[in-house]
């Protein structure tokens, strides 16, 4: 989903902000916008989560994970591809210009 | 501040769950500031009959100073939310407070109205949802109230009058007395149609 550099609009993963979350110890844990469902993150995901704030494009995120995380940025970002894929079906994150 | 917060209290459950209540109900409270209403699920049993455990209730923000005799209200004590009736209204220099009280507990506190979080709006069960703070809701609230006051009235003259003619009190008496007001309680809200 990021094109950047590619004459392409790129793409930043945002956090929606209807839930409230909190990083306990790394983890993290999502309440949805009913009060109803709660949502744990591993804390691969939980850094994934944290770094969803609207200015980072796949890439980017891959590349801090990368940092954080003795993997490959390959790994790293098909990691992220598919985390990001997960929260976007949930409705946890969104692409934004 | 007097808080003779009774237990069992209500507190709101979020969701079962391997974490903790403290941190559900720290989510909870932060979606309900953001949100302004909110549903919760009911999980012990002082309010009944009219709340039970495992009711859900709508529990919307609003502005102290617009609590009536009769209100649930949604406040905190210590990490845990309560709801508990409100009977009376205080207020002492400048301080405005609460008197609430479950309404199967046998004793009631003062809660200040800086620490009300918002009013039970509705209650859902399986049978329905009854709107608590309009019409026939509102009518219910308020008998419940005037009979939480009752209840706390008597209980007070009955001890005085047994300490002042030295009799001893023991248990046994009190437990007669909550489970006697427990059973009016139980055929008020019956009559009603709230349980």
């Amino acid at each position: 989903m990021s094109h950047k550099g590619s004459g392409v609009e790129t793409l930043y993963l945002r956090r929606c902000e209807d839930f409230v979350w909190r990083d306990i110890g790394g983890e993290v844990v999502i309440l949805n916008e009913e009060g109803t469902q709660v949502c744990l993150l591993n804390k691969t995901a939980s850094s994934i989560w944290t770094l969803c704030d609207g200015t980072k494009a796949l890439d980017e995120i891959a590349a801090q994970l990368c940092d954080r995380f003795d993997v490959s940025s390959a790994e790293a970002l098909a990691d992220v591809q598919e985390f990001a894929d997960e929260l976007v079906g949930a409705g946890l994150v969104v692409w934004s210009a | 501040m007097t808080t003779a917060m009774c237990s069992p209290v209500n507190v709101i459950s979020l969701s079962e769950g391997p974490l903790s209540q403290e941190l559900f109900g720290e989510l909870w409270e932060e979606l309900f500031l953001k949100t302004g209403a909110l549903w919760g699920r009911i999980s012990s049993g002082s309010m009944g009959p009219l709340l039970r455990a495992n009711d859900r209730v709508l529990v919307e923000r609003i502005n102290p100073s617009v609590v009536r005799f009769g209100d649930v209200i949604l406040f905190k004590s210590g990490s845990a939310h309560v709801v508990h009736r409100v009977l009376a209204r205080r207020s002492m220099q400048g301080s405005v407070s609460f008197l609430e009280k479950g309404d199967r507990n046998p004793f009631a506190g003062f809660v200040p109205a800086s620490e009300v979080l918002g009013r039970v709006r509705a209650v859902e069960r399986n049978t329905g949802t009854t709107d608590l703070v309009s019409g026939r809701g509102r009518v219910l609230q308020i008998v419940l109230a005037c009979y939480g006051l009752a209840t706390l009235v008597v209980r007070q003259m009955v001890r005085g009058l047994l300490r002042r003619f030295g009799v001893s009190q023991g248990r046994g008496l009190g437990r007669q007395f909550d489970r006697l007001t427990g059973a009016v309680l139980d055929v008020l809200v019956g009559i009603a149609g709230g349980s």
